[in-house]
C-alpha cells in the first residue's frame, strides 16, 4: 500500500479530488496503528462488522472474499477479525456510484491463499483515469488479469518456508511485524534453515544405515502430517465462479 | 461475553455510572458505555467488587476493568473508591471498535465528500 504514496499516485489521485482508504476487517485501533506504522499516507478504516464489505457486495460493486478460520494466528492473541479476515481487493467508485475499477483476490493455493501480490498502484491508477475520462455510465468490468506488484511463490515453496518457520514440525504463518512482537522472523531467513535441515538428513544418511534413516524420515513425515492437513484446512482455496 | 446494558440490575447502575465518570476524568476522554464484559449478576455492592466496562468514543473502543471498594459515607460522592485492574485486556474483548452500525453508511459519506474513492481491502495487522 505504501507504493501509492511512494510512486506519486496518491498525490495525483488527490489532485483530481479523490481519496484512498485502506479497509480492514480489524477494529479501528489496529487499523489506525497500521496506518501510522506502515506510513501509507492515507487513512486505514476498521470494519470489523463487515459493513463496508456488505455495502460493496449489496450494490454489486465487488464481493470481497474473507476467511473465518483465523486458526493460523494462534501466536497473535491480540489479532481480532470477529467475522473473518478480508482477502485483498481493490475497488474505485465515482461519486455517482459508477465503478471505475475493481479487482478481488480469489484466494487459492497458487497465490498463497491471498497472501500474494496486489495490482500495482500505477497500473490501477491508469485504469481509474481511463474510466474517469469515459463519458459512459457503464461500470468497469472485474479485472481478472491485473499487472501485479510481485511474483507469487508456488504453494510447495510457500509450504516449505512455513514448515521451516515452525522448525519442521508444524507449519507456522508469517504475520506482519507489530511493535510488541518479540520474535519477528522474515520469510527470507527461512531458506538457510531449509538448507541446514537438508544437510542434517544428508549427514544422517552418511552416518547411519539407510533403513534407520528411512525410519526416521517416516517418523518425521508422520509428525508433520497433522500440521500440513491443518494448514490446508485453514487457508482458502476458492473456485472463481464469476 | 458482553452484557446488554438494558438488562443491568438496578444495584449496579450507580457503580457503572461512577466507573464511567471516573475513567473519563482520569483519561480525559468522552467515552460512552456500550457494554459490560464477564459480568457476575450476584455482585454485593457493599463488598469490594470488579466490573469490566466496554467504552466507546466514536470510532474507538476500549475495555477497562475497575475495582470498586465501598467507601465510608461522605468520603466520596459516588460511594466508592476506584482503581483500574491492570493487564486485563487479553481476557476480555477490548478491541470492539467501531460499534456495530457505524460503518453501514460510511461509503456514502465518503462519496459525498470526494469526486471518487479508492478502497484497498487488506488482510490486517497480522
Amino acid at each position: 500500500m505504501r507504493s501509492y504514496e511512494k510512486s506519486g499516485v496518491l498525490e495525483e489521485i488527490r489532485a483530481l479530488g479523490g481519496e484512498v482508504f485502506a479497509i480492514t476487517s480489524e477494529p479501528q485501533s489496529l487499523a489506525s496503528e497500521a496506518a501510522t506504522d506502515w506510513e501509507i499516507g492515507f487513512p486505514a478504516v476498521g470494519d470489523p462488522h463487515h459493513e463496508i464489505r456488505s455495502t460493496c457486495k449489496g450494490r454489486g460493486w465487488v464481493d470481497v472474499f474473507y476467511n473465518e478460520d483465523c486458526g493460523h494466528l494462534r501466536n497473535r492473541p491480540w489479532a481480532s477479525h470477529p467475522k473473518g479476515y478480508y482477502q485483498p481487493a481493490v475497488v474505485a467508485l465515482h461519486k455517482s456510484g459508477r465503478v471505475l475499477y475493481r479487482w478481488r483476490c480469489v484466494p487459492k493455493y497458487s497465490n498463497m491463499s491471498g497472501a500474494g501480490a496486489r495490482p500495482e498502484a500505477r497500473y490501477t491508477w491508469d485504469h481509474i483515469q481511463s474510466s474517469l475520462h469515459k463519458d459512459s455510465q457503464v461500470d468497469a468490468a472485474l479485472d481478472r488479469e491485473p499487472q501485479l506488484g510481485a511474483k507469487d511463490l508456488s504453494w510447495p515453496r510457500f509450504l516449505l518456508i512455513l514448515v521451516a518457520h515452525g522448525w519442521f514440525l508444524r507449519p507456522k504463518a508469517f504475520p506482519l511485524a507489530r511493535r510488541s512482537d518479540p520474535d519477528r522472523v522474515s520469510p527470507g531467513a527461512m531458506m538457510p534453515r531449509v538448507y541446514g535441515f537438508v544437510g542434517l538428513w544428508l549427514v544422517l544418511l552418511l552416518l547411519l544405515p539407510g533403513l534407520w534413516v528411512g525410519g526416521l524420515l517416516l517418523l518425521w513425515v508422520a509428525l508433520l502430517l497433522p500440521g500440513l492437513i491443518e494448514i490446508h484446512r485453514q487457508f482458502q482455496n476458492e473456485p472463481d465462479l464469476f | 461475553m458482553v452484557y446488554d446494558l438494558a438488562d443491568l440490575p438496578q444495584t449496579l447502575v450507580g457503580p457503572v455510572s461512577a466507573g464511567l465518570d471516573w475513567v473519563n476524568t482520569r483519561e480525559d476522554r468522552d467515552y460512552e458505555l456500550t457494554g459490560l464484559a464477564d459480568l457476575e449478576l450476584d455482585i454485593d455492592v457493599a463488598e469490594p467488587f470488579e466490573l469490566s466496562l466496554i467504552l466507546c468514543d466514536g470510532e474507538t473502543c476500549a475495555a477497562r476493568r475497575i475495582a470498586f471498594t465501598p467507601s465510608q459515607p461522605g468520603y466520596s460522592k459516588s460511594g466508592f473508591s476506584m482503581t483500574q485492574v491492570p493487564d486485563t485486556e487479553p481476557d476480555i474483548p477490548a478491541l470492539l471498535d467501531p460499534p456495530e452500525g457505524l460503518r453501514s453508511g460510511w461509503v456514502d459519506e465518503q462519496l459525498a465528500k470526494f469526486e471518487f474513492i479508492l478502497l484497498l481491502y487488506y488482510r490486517g495487522r497480522w
